[in-house]
Parts: structure tokens; sequence; C-alpha cells
């Protein structure tokens, strides 16, 4: 409100200095409102706790598994609930004139009742403020267990009618491995989560370091390098069965496998041939291309979304930064083009946006390393965070936000951040050890 | 200066308890134990979020270890044995983001290779390790680098190809758990890994 009368130029001072503090919870979250509004153009929304019909305790929360889905994804300002004027349940009792002194553009209101056989129905309500129009209405009936994902399928609908077209990636998964001690022992553990963090499920526990989880295009499998027989091998698994395939157990280095779009190849690192060289293999044959020749550490390819170019990381200009080539069913189509210029000495590991406008990457800035995005078509560069060891950018299926591992208080955890927008990072709730390596699912 | 004897130390402590399975180090590899485990890794079903449940698991490709037995220890009046011999420095530490073999370990590396080339019977592996800096993937082929390395300097002096496997971990196993300078000082390695017959 005083940020509204304030020049452009100083409320720009306002969002770099406070976004520096947005690890200050509560302060920051009031900030956050205030400073994406009217910015970026977030859109004010509020979310009335639902109301649960029966006299037991409510199994589930579903107005904050809301709040946190839309507050992670940056494109909303949401009304804290102590800010709420009043808590409607149906309509008849919405007093709109409240909600615009609030300057709340939309509502939502909702239930959640117990059915017989452990069912539920979860009901919910989106309303236009402003000419006091419902927009949804919709009732689902779920089990227990699925009641999160119901959550999460609201969120996608609030995003899709609120910011026309754009695809909601709130009901998708994230891979990721991390690390834990067990009585003096290290563990390492692959697993899979909501996009949320919540609902970890465990793919592969090993006593070896599990690496660079990759998902099929289709949802199914997982790719990742284990170090189970004390050398790096890829495999593949079948989330659902645990069927497993050896797909690469060369003389060296089996790492780095990333799904071509079309689910057919697979691009890896091999260092069979003397150094570490980037390769294609064709899944159905398990044939390989060879993608580079250079005696520096060639590796972390990435596909394009058309599936007809591959960036990856090299050290051939004595240090890393990205390189692309164009690729199709018979390998190599050109010469590997350096990409990143004169943007401090250091960048790696790219990963292309599914709709193919940004490359992000690791990019190191005085000692610090950060998560970065590279516009495609006007070159135009993003330093998207703030602390020192962010790594492992992963794009969500809609392109908006990015997954990628960071370190507090010297644990990996992992965090989104919106790709445009300035709102700040969201730190994703996992359960103990250290986690890293974080993949984004494709849709389901 | 305290992780270099750490080697010494269990070589010491495996010599006295004639075992080695009660030693207790930052890296689990003086933990002979650890190396034999038939399931190091388990294999998990039904992870696609479906209600379905999975009735069969297929293990067929699950790891059946390879078998190796390491120690640092060699049996016998060995050289390998003495820690006052410079053989029994077994790690060789690289500069950041450097696969350049400094002077000092040099010396490391060729009393190491005068050894194993008069024992044409001893195999070692050769892991190389990164600090946390870095992604990961880069660090992987990083650690090979280093290892490599070693392992040209070795065969230099005399060292047959079959006696040096080379193993990279990239930095996804520690010596060392801070985030700081000595951390990434200790982690940044190649270790020496005779292997007992």
């Amino acid at each position: 409100m005083i940020q509204e009368k304030i020049t452009p130029f100083y409320l720009w001072l306002f969002i770099v200095v406070f976004s520096y503090s947005w690890i200050n919870t509560l302060k920051a979250e009031q900030l956050t409102v205030v400073i994406t509004k009217g910015v970026e153009g977030a859109l004010p929304i509020a979310i009335v706790p639902f109301k649960w019909r029966a006299s037991s305790t409510s199994p589930i929360k579903i107005d904050q598994i809301l709040r946190a889905d839309l507050q992670r994804s940056g494109e909303f300002s949401i009304l804290s609930g102590y800010q709420l004027p009043q808590k409607p349940q149906n309509k008849k009792a919405i007093k709109f004139d409240l909600w615009q002194n609030k300057e709340i553009d939309y509502l939502v209101i909702g239930e959640l009742k117990p059915l017989p056989r452990q069912q539920y129905e979860v009901a919910f309500q989106l309303f236009d403020v402003y000419s006091k129009e419902r927009l949804i209405g919709l009732r689902f009936n779920s089990s227990k267990k699925k009641l999160r994902r119901v959550a999460h399928r609201i969120s996608n609908l609030i995003y899709e009618t609120l910011l026309s077209g754009k695809k909601g990636a709130f009901d998708t998964r994230i891979a990721y491995v991390k690390a834990l001690n067990k009585k003096g022992k290290r563990q390492y553990i692959l697993a899979v989560a909501d996009a949320d963090g919540y609902n970890e499920q465990v793919v592969l526990s090993s006593t070896q370091p599990i690496m660079s989880p990759s998902w099929s295009p289709d949802g199914r499998f997982l790719v990742y390098v284990s170090f189970e027989k004390r050398r790096s091998m890829i495999f593949q698994q079948e989330l659902r069965t645990g069927k497993r395939r050896k797909l690469a157990e060369y003389q060296g280095i089996n790492s780095a496998p990333r799904w071509s779009p079309d689910g057919k190849r697979l691009a890896l690192v091999l260092s069979k041939d003397g150094n570490s060289e980037i390769y294609i293999m064709h899944l159905a044959n398990r044939k390989l291309q060879r993608i580079t020749y250079n005696s520096a550490i060639d590796t972390e390819p990435a596909w394009s979304p058309d599936g007809k170019q591959l960036a990856f990381t090299s050290d051939r200009s004595g240090r890393p930064q990205i390189y692309q080539v164009k690729v199709n069913q018979q390998g190599r189509v050109d010469r590997p083009r350096r990409i990143t210029f004169n943007k401090g000495n250091y960048n790696a590991r790219p990963s292309y946006s599914p709709d193919g406008k940004y490359l992000a990457m690791v990019h190191r800035t005085k000692g610090k390393y950060r998560i970065a995005t590279l516009e495609l078509k006007s070159g135009y560069f993003l330093v998207l965070t703030q602390s020192k060891m962010d790594e492992s950018p992963s794009f969500a299926p809609n392109s908006k936000m990015l997954i990628y591992a960071t370190e507090k208080a010297g644990k990996g955890v992992l965090e989104a951040v919106a790709v445009e927008g300035l709102a700040p990072p969201q730190r994703l709730k996992l359960q103990q050890g250290d986690v890293r390596e974080p993949a984004w699912s494709p849709y389901r | 200066m305290k992780l270099s004897i750490t080697p010494i130390l269990c070589l010491s402590i495996l010599l006295l308890t004639g075992c080695g399975e009660n030693v207790k180090d930052t890296s689990d590899m003086a933990n002979p134990d650890s190396m034999d485990n038939d399931n190091s890794a388990t294999v998990h079903v039904g992870t696609d979020g479906s209600d379905q449940v999975a009735t069969a698991q297929n293990m067929d490709d699950v790891a059946n270890a390879s078998g190796i037995n390491m120690d640092s220890s060699i049996p016998g009046g060995n050289p390998l044995n003495d820690p006052n011999s410079i053989l029994s420095q077994r790690i060789i530490y690289f500069d950041f983001d450097s696969s350049h073999v400094t002077e000092e370990a040099r010396a490391i590396i060729s009393a190491h290779a005068e050894y194993l080339s008069s024992h044409p019977e001893q195999q070692v592996i050769l892991e190389g390790h990164c600090d946390e800096r870095g992604t990961r993937d880069y660090n992987l082929s990083l650690g090979e680098k280093r290892a490599i390395a070693v392992a040209e300097i070795m065969k230099l002096q005399g060292v047959a190809v079959e006696q040096i496997q080379v193993v990279s971990y990239g930095e996804e196993r520690p010596i060392a758990l801070g985030h700081d300078e000595e951390s990434w000082k200790a982690n940044r390695r190649v270790e020496v890994l005779y292997q007992m017959h």
C-alpha cells in the first residue's frame, strides 16, 4: 500500500533488499504479498479454510495444500489466514464487499466430508470477488490416500482458470537422491515424492552412491547411476513393478543418463574411450553413437524438447561452459558450439525448459554456485537464486518453475522457484537426510 | 594433518585386532565388512504413485558384489605395513578443480609405483574423489581424471596396466563432511587401495 506510491526504481530496491530476507518466514511472507502485488501482476487470492463436515478431526487440510501450491508457483499473492475478514462456507454467506475492501480478486471456499467405506467428498468453489460470479464449482470423491492428489488437482484448476490457459503442474512428482547416516554407515536412497515434497516413496536403497535420476517421457521409468558394484553403472527401473534393466556398464565412467523426448534414446556419458564423452544409446538395441570427441571433460547432456539438440558441459575452453550440438537418429549432425560467454567463468549442467524457451544451468559467480536461466532467443541471462551451493536445476513440465538442490545449515535441501517473476524460492518439506539431484516428472 | 595419519591408525588397529570389522573410519574403505555386502542395493516396487500393488519383484539385475577384497594391510613383513614408510601414505591430494599432480604427490606416487613394479602380482585400485563444489556429474569425470593422472605416472614407472584399476566416485563419498576449505581440501583426493588376495 505504501509501496504503490513509490517510484519504480525504489520499488525495485525494496524488492532486492527484501528478497534476501525471505527466510525470515513470517515477515517475509507479508512482504511477499506486498511486493508481488502490482509488480509482476501476482493475483490476489484468498482461500478460506475448508469446512470439515464431521465431529472427528479432519484427515487433511485441503486449503493448506492449495495455499502452499499456489504460493510456490509465484503467480499469486495469498491472503494470510489471520487477515481473512470472514470464513464463509457457501456462496450465500460471502460478503463480497469485505473481500473487495481487502483488494482480493478471487476467493476459494470448500468443504470435506466423510462418506461410507473410507471415502471422502471434496467440494470447492472459486469466485470472482468483483463480478461475484462463480468461476468453478466441483465435487470429487476420493479415498483417503488420494486426498492430497485431489487437492493438487484443485490447485491445477484454479491455476488454469485464472492464468488463462497455462497448465498447472501441481499434480506431478519429483525424483531425488538422499544420503542418510545409519549407525555410522552411509545409506543412499533414490526416492520419488509429490511435487510439494509429500508422499515420499523409496525406489532404491543402497550402501553405495546413487546419482543422476532422470524420468522417461511417459513417467513410468527412472534411469539413474548406481555404484552398487563399486563402480558407476546405469540402470533403468520401472516404478510400478521395480523391474530393473542394466543399460550401461562400460569400462570407466557410466553417468548422466538423460531420456530423449521420443523415449527411444538415452544421452549418456562414458569414458570407455579414454575420457568422458557424450554418447547416444538407442534403447531398442543399445547401439551407441559417439557425439563428442575432445580430450576435455564432456558431460551432463540435456535434450532440447524437440530432440534435435543436445546441450552439455565441457571444460574444453579451460573452465566448464555450455555447448550445444545438433543430433538426429544417425548421431551428431554438426560440431558443438559454445553458447555461454562472458557470464562468469563457470556454467554447467544445462537443462532445457520443456517449452524450449530457456536453458537453466548452474552458474558460478564469486565462488558462489547459483541457478541461472538463459533465454535462448534473446540471449538474456538471469541469475534466479541467491545462495552459494545451488545445483541440479530441473524444470516443471509447464516450464513455469524450477526445482533445484541447495544447502541450508550444512544439509542438502530442495527449493522451487518461479522461472519468471520475483517470488522468493520456496523450500520443499522433505524428511531427514541430505537431499540432492531433484528431477521433475512429466505430467501424469 | 589429522587426516593423513588416519590410514596409519587404521593400519595399526588392523594389525592389533587382526580383523577389520570393528575399525571405524571416515570412509568405509577400511571396513572389509561393508565391502562384502552382497545386497548393497534394494529395489522397491509400486513407486509409480498408483494404488496398484505390485506382485512380482524382478531382481534380475540386482547387484552381486564384485567380491573384491580390499584392505589397507598386507600380511607379512611388508613395507606396506610400515607406518614410517612413505608407502603408508595412501591418499594423494589435489588442488581445486584440477587433476594436476603436485611435486609432493609425485614422491608418494613414485614410491607406490616402485613397490608395484617390483610386486607385479599386487593389484591396486586408484579411487578418484572431489570436493562438493561444482556439479556432480562433472565432478565424477574430474575424479576419474585425477585417478588417471596418478595411473599414468605409475605406468611410466613400469607398473603394468593390469595391476591398476581406476574408479571415480566424484563428490559422492567425501571423507570430511564439512562445508569449508579444510573439508574440501581433504576430499579432493585419489585413494591408493591395495587389493588383498
